[in-house]
């Protein structure tokens, strides 16, 4: 039998509500800092909800050409250019010699939606389908955003977007590493990213009940496993990574940060937006992704929660890892990012693998924050508040998006 | 209309289309190289012109043009070219 083949991290690429670069992400991250504040890109007269976390002062011009960005929407302007810090960070030249053994393989649950809406806009108030613009399918598609990527890049192996709602990024993370281990390509370029701060699209969350309506101090809305939790904070945001196998990486003397060991994923089949109460259908992705990277529950020593802050989320997910893990549950310090940067739907899987990286690299784990009231039915160890030193050598990521849809990873540290 | 007028209208197409400053585009420039333009963007021109000026440019005569200053000889060779009221 042959042997299956390591994939490793070699470079990452954040844009986040709290930080737009690796560093600044890190920085504020640790420190417990939000992201989360009033919505200053539209006008929320009428809104109940007046909070999300926005990437702040965003100018692709930073990034890539005018002939890159201005063709995309802001959701891709925000994948390329992740993608464009991932690959300074990592140094991969993409092989002129062999480019179509580099994929692209990005998560996004919504796509266009910004350009969605002001075409929708033009047609109604200019009246007539005739007033939309040509370009309006490339900048609406979800995979444009894999698309320009390679056009930027000139990456021409496996590309293709991955559109699972909230899981979606962690969902790419995990196919990235099923092409990887296949032999269908060496390297891949991979995340998730997200621009759902439209009019339209917050009605429509709000209108789900899921969103916190703790206008009164944004940086304190988003609590999750808190007992007063009412619901999370909609943000933007893109994070990618570059995945390599270890021989690839090794070859050209990469930094490697960290290694992708498991993914797990599966579909509980139980409701559009609601995730099934006893969590044992997310449970078995987490069963799913320590099998796929031969680990046992001993071996977890921290936990990247889909933590959104939700009532049903948060306890579900509580659930889930208690019957995983059992009494060792207790043990294991259990983080949630979206406490600080809110739930980035498409991207949140993506930069929560980040997070689990650096947790890793910085032997440090950040706070799951403005964690005040314990809940009964929430009695893990959330690191509530302050971030702790530690010594991670393996961390567990979840993501649990819309329609059931259950991700786990595994990222371990990695040892020659 | 002067061709000073006509180079501003096209000017204010272009950079709605292109999502571009108007300052940076120029009579010289070069509609592929220095404005990115592709097929895609070009209906959109096209629209809006049709739209403004009640003029059709098939996309035939949008290959051929060049820079911004052909683009707008074209424009002004079809609006002489229809028949006065």
């Amino acid at each position: 039998m042959s042997k299956r083949r390591r994939v490793v991290i070699t470079g990452m690429g954040v844009l986040a509500p709290n930080g737009k670069t690796l560093d600044e992400f890190w920085d504020a991250n640790r420190r417990g800092i939000s992201g989360i504040d009033y919505i200053r890109s539209f006008d929320t007269e009428g809104f109940e909800v007046k909070i999300a976390g926005e990437v702040k002062d965003f100018d692709p011009a930073n990034y890539v050409l005018p002939g890159i960005y201005r063709k995309i929407d802001r959701f891709a302007q925000l994948g390329v250019c992740a993608a464009k810090m991932a690959l300074d960070d990592s140094k991969l030249k993409v092989d002129s010699q062999n480019p179509e053994k580099t994929g692209v393989v990005i998560g996004s649950g919504l796509g266009g939606m910004l350009f969605h809406e002001e075409q929708v806009i033009t047609v109604i108030r200019e009246g007539g389908p005739s007033k939309i613009m040509a370009s309006s399918v490339p900048r609406i598609s979800p995979n444009s955003v894999s698309s320009y990527i390679a056009m930027a890049f000139k990456v021409k192996g496996p590309n293709f977007a991955v559109s699972t709602a909230c899981s979606s990024g962690a969902n790419a993370v995990g196919h990235a590493l099923v092409l990887l281990r296949a032999g269908m390509i060496d390297c891949c370029i991979v995340g998730g990213v997200e621009a759902p701060l439209t009019p339209v699209t917050l009605a429509a969350y709000q209108a789900l009940h899921c969103l916190s309506k703790k206008n009164h101090v944004p940086s304190k809305a988003c609590q999750p496993f808190d007992k007063a939790r009412d619901g999370f904070v909609l943000s933007e945001g893109a994070g990618v990574l570059i995945l390599e196998t270890l021989e690839h990486a090794e070859k050209r003397d990469a930094r490697i940060y960290a290694e992708l060991m498991g993914f797990g994923t599966n579909c509980g089949a139980y409701n559009m937006v609601a995730p099934q109460p006893d969590g044992l259908d997310a449970a078995k992705a987490i069963q799913s992704a320590l099998n796929n990277a031969n680990m046992g529950i001993d071996e977890v020593n921290c936990i990247n929660a889909h933590g959104t802050g939700t009532p049903y989320n948060d306890v579900a997910e509580t659930r889930a890892i208690k019957e995983i893990f059992g009494k060792r549950a207790y043990k294991i310090p259990i983080t949630s990012t979206k406490s600080m940067i809110g739930h980035s739907i498409g991207a949140s899987g993506a930069i929560e693998t980040i997070v689990s990286v650096l947790t890793i690299q910085n032997k440090v784990i950040p706070p799951t924050i403005n964690y005040e009231n314990k809940d009964p039915e929430c009695d893990l160890d959330y690191v509530p508040n302050k971030s702790r030193t530690a010594t991670i050598d393996v961390v567990l990521s979840n993501s649990f998006g819309f329609g059931s849809n259950n991700v786990s990873l595994v990222i371990a540290r990695y040892d020659r | 209309m002067t061709k000073i007028d006509l180079f501003d209208d096209t000017r204010a197409i272009l950079s709605k289309v292109l999502k571009m400053e108007k300052g940076e585009i120029a009579l010289q420039s070069k509609l592929l190289d220095d404005l990115g333009i592709d097929s895609v963007d070009f209906w959109d021109v096209i629209a809006s012109i049709d739209k403004k000026y009640k003029i059709r440019v098939t996309e035939q005569e949008a290959m051929k043009l060049e820079t911004v200053a052909d683009l707008v000889e074209a424009l002004e060779r079809k609006l002489n070219a229809r028949p006065k009221k």
